[in-house]
């Protein structure tokens, strides 16, 4: 459904060229749900507004739905981009001199749906998630977590080919977090295509594929199962990496929640596991 | 669509008060300075006309001197002098001959300046003018007294004056003042009359006859050693009617006797309203003008309120592109911001000029006429002001890039 073939994206020239993206290749079908992750300056912002018609490649195709649209022009791009993508930032998703309904409408309003019908789209949305009782609240009267469902569902509004999050709990703490992701998840099931950026090798439990970014290419590219955190993002774990078998049984939400906070004290059983096994064991949280 | 953009607008300007409310106040300056400007010069004019009726359509005015050079029948290069009593000297005792000969004249009476001032026993007044005038005149410029009477042809070597109201008030300090005496050059005079208020005469630019004393006419010379000093001679046709054909041959006479220098102007009612109204419209005008300037600073404090507008929102901008906004949507909104700010100015404009106007009635005799195309003009202009200087940062929000914009902390 998404198609990028050897896009690049150059910055500057002659000596002072930037290459934040490399021939990348990408493709994503309907219905995935994939996790980009990698150092900072790797290009996954870049990759990011490229899909979405935010920025053109300097080279390469890129096909949406079939159609190419690398290089068409600004009011088309932005066409295409109301019609067929929904971004969540990872700040300020949404606009503060605007109510929640409005906000949430607004692509419908540049649409040219009409005011009355709008609104009362934007309604059942949110509705369907549970923030109807929000809906004339401002932002600034919203918590993080609130406001991020509110772009999630704003992201949704005009039923989008793919729902292009940066970083979307970057800003949130964990129980914010979770409750994010668990709408981008039932998003998910839906049937709807997301991308996400993220920093946190936790959160790549809810992706269905994981893409590692390094200096602007593709390193590694893995499917991984959800409530799983793929090979290589658990390199790059603080936190204990295992899942046991009640974990499992409860959720990828509960999973999250193996990680040790200051009141619980739980052994763990797969520490053992490790010592058992010559395996190195991670270090201790020094908080228990 | 539009009602979107219109409540947009709205919602954008009151969540910043202060900046709106000080642009629009500039817009709200401009609009009622023009029309204020504008009903003051409407009212003078009709004043012009009422004096011009009430002195009655037949008079003829000769005076020295030109208002203004010809230029195919239109005012060019106004003489502001023109009327003041000096500068372009004045009509001789023979040209005042000349007029009684004219064809078909009626009443003439000289009005001829006396220099110097006159006092009574217990000070002098510094501020009068002295004027020597026929029986006839008082006839002839359609003023009543309110006490005593005018001269009478038998009184024109008599030692009477009559004399302005304001004199009567400020010289003598009562109302009815006859029968008390005053001096000129060292002669006594007897009052005879007092004059009614004269209302602001733009007729005779320069002097105001309520601090005028009028002497006859062969006394003034008598007292000036015989020496003619006559600012203006007033004349009227025996038939009523003919006023413009009296004033031909007045002009044609005095022309020739002038060895054909136009150093003189013979204007009938008509033309003296038409020239004072062109005068009042020059300086009218000319004051627009500068008011002008502060449609300059309306349009600076939109345009200023807009840009910040625009830079303080850099991140809206950037998410509603995100969000599939055109460009030409964008520069909508924001032109439609600016629309919305120099149109509220115009409206309160047009009712703040209306409350200085009913404040200007009852607080000062400044009766501006405001009629409603003195509020429409400048109405137009600040619309037009909303327009044109909102469009620039209504370009440069919409040409804001995106990726860049959302960069931007909000």
């Amino acid at each position: 459904m998404i198609e990028l073939q050897d896009v690049s994206k150059l910055y500057g020239f002659g000596d002072a060229t930037t290459v934040a993206l490399d021939e990348v290749n990408l493709r994503i079908e309907k219905g995935e749900f994939i996790a980009i992750m990698g150092p900072s300056g790797s290009g996954k912002t870049t990759l990011l507004n490229i899909i979405g018609l935010l920025d053109k490649p300097t080279h390469g195709s890129y096909r949406l739905s079939g159609r190419s649209v690398a290089r068409t022009g600004a009011n088309q791009r932005a066409k295409v981009r109301r019609d067929k993508i929904g971004f969540v930032f990872q700040t300020f998703s949404l606009l503060s001199r605007l109510n929640v309904l409005e906000n949430v409408a607004l692509p419908l309003a540049y649409k040219g749906v009409s005011r009355t019908k709008r609104l009362k789209q934007a309604a059942d949305m949110l509705a369907e998630v549970g923030l109807h009782d929000r809906q004339y609240f401002m932002p600034r009267q919203l918590s993080g977590g609130q406001v991020q469902r509110v772009a999630i569902v704003r992201a949704l509004i005009n039923n989008p080919a793919i729902v292009i999050a940066d970083e979307p709990t970057g800003n949130l703490d964990s129980g914010s977090s979770r409750v994010v992701m668990e709408l981008l998840s039932e998003v998910h099931k839906a049937g709807n295509t997301i991308l996400m950026v993220t920093h946190n090798p936790e959160l790549t439990r809810y992706a269905s594929r994981v893409v590692y970014m390094h200096d602007g290419a593709i390193v590694h590219d893995e499917a991984s199962p959800i409530g799983d955190v793929p090979k290589l993002a658990r390199k790059v774990m603080y936190l204990f990496p295992r899942k046991t078998e009640e974990d499992d049984f409860a959720g990828v939400a509960a999973l999250m929640q193996a990680i040790p906070d200051k009141k619980t004290s739980k052994k763990r059983k797969h520490k053992t596991k490790n010592k058992r096994r010559g395996k190195k064991v991670t270090p201790k949280r020094s908080k228990r | 669509m539009l009602g979107n953009d219109f409540k947009m607008a709205i919602a954008m300007l009151r969540s910043q008060k202060w900046r709106s409310g000080l642009a629009i106040f500039s817009t709200v300056v401009f609009v009622v300075s023009i029309a204020t400007i504008i009903g003051l010069g409407a009212s003078v004019k009709h004043q012009i006309n009422t004096q011009s009726k009430r002195a009655g359509q037949d008079l003829v005015t000769v005076r020295p001197g030109q208002p203004f050079r010809l230029n195919n029948g239109q005012a060019a290069d106004i003489n502001l002098t023109y009327g003041l009593g000096f500068g372009a000297g004045s009509l001789s005792g023979h040209d005042l001959k000349l007029v009684k000969e004219s064809n078909g004249v009626g009443q003439v009476s000289a009005v001829n300046f006396v220099a110097g001032s006159f006092k009574t026993e217990e000070q002098e007044y510094l501020n009068g003018s002295i004027f020597g005038v026929e029986d006839s005149f008082r006839s002839l410029i359609n003023q009543d007294l309110d006490f005593g009477t005018f001269f009478s042809p038998l009184d024109d070597t008599s030692h009477q004056v009559v004399i302005g109201r304001t004199i009567a008030e400020e010289l003598f300090k009562e109302n009815v003042p006859l029968g008390r005496s005053l001096s000129i050059r060292g002669q006594n005079f007897v009052v005879k009359g007092v004059f009614q208020t004269f209302q602001p005469n733009t007729l005779v630019l320069g002097s105001d006859f309520n601090r005028a004393i009028f002497i006859p006419y062969q006394t003034s010379l008598e007292i000036s050693d015989g020496s003619n000093q006559i600012v203006q001679i007033l004349a009227k046709p025996a038939k009523p009617g003919q006023s413009e054909s009296l004033a031909k041959d007045i002009k044609e006479r005095l022309f020739k006797s002038h060895f054909g220098q136009n150093d003189l102007s013979v204007l009938s009612q008509k033309q003296s309203a038409a020239f004072s109204k062109q005068v009042v419209d020059k300086i009218i005008a000319f004051i627009a003008g500068i008011a002008t300037i502060a449609l300059l600073a309306a349009g600076i404090g939109i345009m200023n309120t807009m840009l910040l507008s625009v830079t303080e929102r850099t991140r809206e901008i950037g998410i509603r592109k995100a969000l599939g906004a055109t460009n030409r949507q964008l520069l909508r909104l924001f032109w439609f911001e600016a629309l919305v700010l120099s149109v509220t100015g115009a409206v309160l404009g047009i009712i703040g000029a209306l409350l200085a106007n009913y404040f200007l009635h009852i607080l000062t005799n400044l009766k501006p006429l405001v009629s409603w195309q003195a509020l429409i003009l400048p109405s137009i202009m600040a619309i037009a002001l909303g327009i044109l200087f909102g469009i620039i940062p209504a370009l440069k929000a919409s040409k804001k890039d995106p990726i860049d914009s959302l960069r931007h902390e909000a």
